[in-house]
């Protein structure tokens, strides 16, 4: 029991110091998250609300090659992303690989299927007479895309939420990309497998609870949008 | 004036099709009724004409008012001018006026009744240049004082263009049609003048569809 108190004592005193490495993990772990999430839902509502709305031979291949995506191994996409970007590989001249740019790439492949089968849901879930409107309207792309994220605000903003989950929990995918160097590529996830590997299990819960309040910030503030203007939220 | 629009073979693009291969014509400034019981094909034409069916285009330029009045997040103002241009917008304006919706275009569009946002979706289908005005049910969420009058509005304001309407109401093709098109199970069974079809129904059939209006 003792041991669980030590550590929980040595975890708020590194916060309490709150070190330049703690910063840095943090700030680098926001700017590759922030970003990430930006990048899929800015690619992903769009994407979302045409599949929605669109109806073509081979619609059911690509919402198949969405639900896949959602559930797609992160280590896989990892992989996958590092030997793209590996020297001798397709984008090596780019060399990007073990910095924060190669960990965005990753991440927002992990989080653009979710932003994309979100929120097409979620106007999938709009009312008939909503849609049927909105044809009968004929307006341009931009314009129907206004609209509708607008009249699914609550799902479109789940999308983002549930984006940004994806990218602020990841680990393998940003390990194997990033290669979690320190001061360069280190974040809250990959600093606390770091971490506990080391056996400093005050840093590692430190770190855990950075990473609980950094995601608990960024979804409350989502949720308060979500209920904006809404009483059934 | 606009041409005469003539529709050939219309089919409802899905299994189980409600209507197939309906012909109709409307003449430019005459309004023309589709008649007959729910789920007779009524919509189902507007919406493959309107080209909001699923794999389906627009078969001429429309002002469409479907079924359902809808109004989006935003103000009434913003619902009454969605997609018109300055112009259009311009006469939306005044078209609310007279359909005595025009003091409430501040107001959130959820704050509205049924029957105020059909006034404003049908200002805003009405305002349109279209040569073409297609309208599902216009005066159905409309209170049944106001009808006559409202129908009036949309005669008036649909001169010179071909109006094609649906309704199951046949009060409201007292006020509002030239010509019957009377629909059962997604078939014409009869066309003809307004006058002519309530005063001889072709078929028992139709006499019990027009009963029952």
């Amino acid at each position: 029991m003792s041991f669980l108190w030590d550590s929980l004592r040595e975890a708020f005193v590194y916060l309490a110091e709150l070190g330049p490495d703690l910063r840095g993990i943090f700030v680098l772990t926001l700017v590759v998250s922030t970003t990430a999430t930006i990048l899929a839902a800015g690619i992903g509502i769009p994407l979302g609300v045409w599949l929605a709305q669109a109806r073509f031979r081979g619609r059911w291949l690509i919402l198949t090659i969405v639900n896949v995506g959602m559930g797609l191994p992160p280590v896989l996409v990892g992989l996958f992303v590092l030997l793209l970007l590996w020297g001798d590989g397709p984008l090596g001249a780019l060399d990007l690989l073990f910095t924060p740019s190669a960990m965005v790439i990753v991440q927002t492949i992990l989080a653009l299927p979710i932003a994309i089968g979100v929120t097409l849901g979620a106007v999938s879930g709009l009312a008939p007479a909503a849609t049927e409107q909105l044809r009968a309207l004929r307006l341009p792309f931009t314009g129907r895309l206004r609209i509708l994220t607008s009249e699914a605000r609550v799902g479109v903003l789940a999308a983002v939420a549930a984006a940004f989950g994806r990218v602020i929990a990841e680990v393998g995918a940003v390990l194997i990309v990033g290669g979690n160097i320190a001061g360069e590529t280190r974040v809250l996830t990959t600093a606390i497998v770091q971490e506990t590997r080391q056996a400093r299990f005050g840093a590692a819960i430190a770190l855990g609870i950075v990473l609980l309040v950094l995601s608990a910030v960024v979804n409350g503030g989502l949720t308060w949008l979500q209920t904006q203007g809404s009483e059934d939220v | 004036m606009s041409d005469r629009f003539t529709f050939t073979a219309l089919t409802f693009p899905t299994d189980g099709s409600v209507i197939d291969g309906v012909d109709m014509s409307v003449g430019a400034d005459e309004s023309v009724a589709l008649f007959g019981p729910n789920g007779g094909g009524k919509s189902s034409i507007m919406r493959v004409i309107a080209g909001t069916a699923p794999r389906t285009e627009p078969l001429a330029e429309i002002a469409y008012l479907p079924q359902t009045p809808y109004m989006f997040r935003g103000t009434v103002l913003s619902n009454l001018v969605l997609g018109l241009d300055p112009d259009e917008s311009d006469h939306a304006r005044r078209l609310a006026r007279e359909l005595e919706v025009g003091r409430i275009l501040g107001k959130p569009s959820d704050a509205v009744s049924v029957g105020e946002a059909q006034r404003i979706c049908l200002a805003r289908t009405l305002a349109s240049r279209a040569p073409l005005v297609l309208l599902d049910e216009p005066l159905a969420p409309i209170n049944a004082a106001s009808r006559t009058e409202i129908g009036a509005i949309i005669r008036k304001r649909t001169s010179n263009r071909a109006l094609l309407w649906a309704t199951h109401s046949l009060d409201a093709v007292r006020v509002l049609a030239d010509r019957l098109i009377v629909l059962d199970g997604g078939v014409v069974i009869q066309v003809g003048s307004a006058e002519e079809v309530l005063a001889a129904p072709a078929t028992e059939r139709v006499a019990e569809i027009l009963g029952a209006g």
